[in-house]
């Protein structure tokens, strides 16, 4: 998956699942929506997307998904190689 | 009254350990932790194909569980001898009774923390709650008063929890929170130990505002139920409403979030985060740089909540683990710091006070400063979050103070949040 290609136009990303600690890394173009690179996550670790939330440096991504926003790239966000996202799942109580 | 921050002989260092317990803590977090292992073990064998999701979805059975918590810590206190402080025990007739002076002597200290830092008047006060209580009535008049108001219907998911217009000023703290659960149901049990304990002081007017407390409670549950079947029908399609619209913090709100404000349903992160933009909203814009609110997130994150054995924070690593939130904001010209927290099914609130006085401020200046550092920690459910202790444990020296301070530490229920921002902009001392 990652070939130590370091193109400009794509970024290395990690998704650390809050859970598990476990770090997942992507390497995406910067244009692609991260609405893709959430469902791919998900889908790798069999997760529910709609009971997840991601953060990125404290700025929740798919909370404030707007049609506008959902072109949100990573150019928009400032993401550069080995940033984090956290992957959380959704939490509630009294 | 147990205080162990009380006079100004204590050194400074000792003054800032904002999260310090006593022995009695120890036996409600052993519990705590035994009954979340027992309960944990419970459920797995029903649910071993739908796991955690289906474990966490359910309201109703996180509500047996806080019941189930509160249940045994009463057995487990009736067999122990507790060394009670004076000022507070009453006796020990029944076995709630015991339970409450343990819980009331804590939370006696951490309000006895507040009032000494906030230079308020709470030692002329013959109660320990009461300088705290002194500001509370009022408000709390006027939340409940509110709560009819339709713009505040979110708010009432947590308001529901209070009782509406105490009938004197007199009554403690005690009676205003002792009716802890979102729906006001089970939970009461526990509540009612709390009126015994205090009715020390005032027992009358406990008694009155205890008959009158559920009347209003249950008047409330009532009315509360009733706006949702007026306004809302869940089988109609809701569009995700942004909140607010085109703010990079905005939260998004789904038909599921909406339906978590239900009568007896647990509040998640997203209506949490959703209020706190509500409450942003109405604080004045030029008011609007003395404030810092962390998402629900920022607590998980620090503590490392998620992790299935959390650990003690360690100061350096939890300071790394959100280095990068704050990195454009500067959260020590902040007056006040605001962190939500979600801690063993529940919710509670960290409010950073000053904390750029810490810097400035020479220790011997700090009691006669009009701006005093601290950390106030509100919960809605004594004792539940006493567990955090062992998360944030590190504060001992200045330097670390200073980082944990940098990371705010108020938590406080949704109650407080709105108590807090009313009276935050009228004073410069959180003197509450």
């Amino acid at each position: 998956m990652s070939r130590g290609r370091s193109d400009e136009d794509t970024v290395k990303l990690k998704v650390q699942y809050n859970k598990d600690g476990v770090q997942t890394f992507f390497r995406v173009k910067r244009s692609i929506k991260l609405q893709k690179l959430m469902e791919a996550f998900c889908k790798k670790r069999s997760l529910d997307p709609k009971s997840m939330q991601f953060t990125f440096d404290g700025v929740g991504l798919e909370k404030n998904k707007t049609p506008e926003e959902l072109l949100l790239n990573f150019v928009q966000l400032g993401m550069e190689d080995g940033d984090e996202i956290d992957a959380l799942e959704l939490v509630d109580g009294a | 009254m147990t205080r162990r921050f009380t006079s100004d002989s204590e050194s400074p260092s000792k003054r800032f350990q904002a999260f310090e317990f006593n022995a009695d803590d120890e036996v409600v977090e052993k519990q705590s932790a035994k009954m979340i292992a027992k309960f944990r073990n419970l459920m797995k064998p029903r649910n071993k194909k739908s796991t955690k999701n289906k474990y966490l979805d359910s309201p109703i059975i996180k509500y047996k569980f806080l019941h189930c918590f509160t249940k045994n810590l009463e057995k487990e206190f009736r067999n122990e001898a507790i060394d009670v402080d004076a000022g507070v025990a009453h006796g020990t007739k029944t076995p709630q009774k015991e339970i409450t002076t343990l819980l009331l002597d804590d939370d006696a200290t951490d309000v006895g923390t507040v009032a000494e830092d906030g230079g308020a008047a709470g030692e002329e006060m013959p109660g320990l709650d009461v300088s705290v209580v002194s500001s509370s009535p009022n408000h709390e008049k006027n939340q409940v008063c509110a709560i009819s108001d339709d713009d505040e219907r979110i708010e009432m998911c947590s308001s529901s929890t209070l009782v509406s217009s105490p009938s004197t000023s007199e009554a403690p703290l005690e009676e205003q929170e002792s009716y802890p659960g979102s729906g006001g149901y089970e939970i009461v049990e526990t509540a009612t130990g709390d009126h015994q304990l205090e009715s020390r002081d005032s027992r009358a007017a406990a008694n009155a505002y205890k008959t009158s407390g559920q009347e209003a409670l249950s008047s409330l549950d009532a009315r509360y139920g009733d706006v949702w079947i007026l306004d809302f029908d869940f089988s109609k399609s809701f569009e995700d409403v942004i909140y607010p619209q085109g703010d990079p913090d905005a939260v998004c709100i789904s038909k599921r979030d909406l339906q978590l404000l239900q009568p007896a349903t647990f509040i998640n992160d997203t209506i949490v985060d959703f209020y706190i933009q509500y409450l942003k909203s109405k604080i004045q814009p030029e008011e609007k740089h003395r404030f810092h609110f962390f998402n629900s997130f920022f607590f998980r994150k620090l503590a490392d909540l998620d992790k299935d054995q959390p650990g003690a924070c360690e100061g350096k690593e939890a300071f790394q683990r959100v280095l990068k939130w704050t990195r454009k904001v500067n959260v020590f010209k902040k007056d006040y710091i605001f962190i939500p927290v979600n801690y063993r099914l529940h919710w509670s609130l960290i409010v950073i006070c000053h904390p750029g006085e810490v810097a400035n401020v020479e220790d011997e200046e700090i009691e006669s400063s009009p701006k005093v550092p601290c950390i106030l920690h509100m919960d809605s459910i004594r004792g539940s979050h006493r567990g955090l202790k062992n998360l944030v444990q590190s504060c001992h020296s200045r330097k670390i103070h200073l980082t944990v301070v940098s990371f705010c530490f108020i938590m406080w229920n949704v109650f407080w949040r709105k108590l807090l921002l009313s009276l935050a902009p009228l004073r410069s001392s959180p003197t509450f």
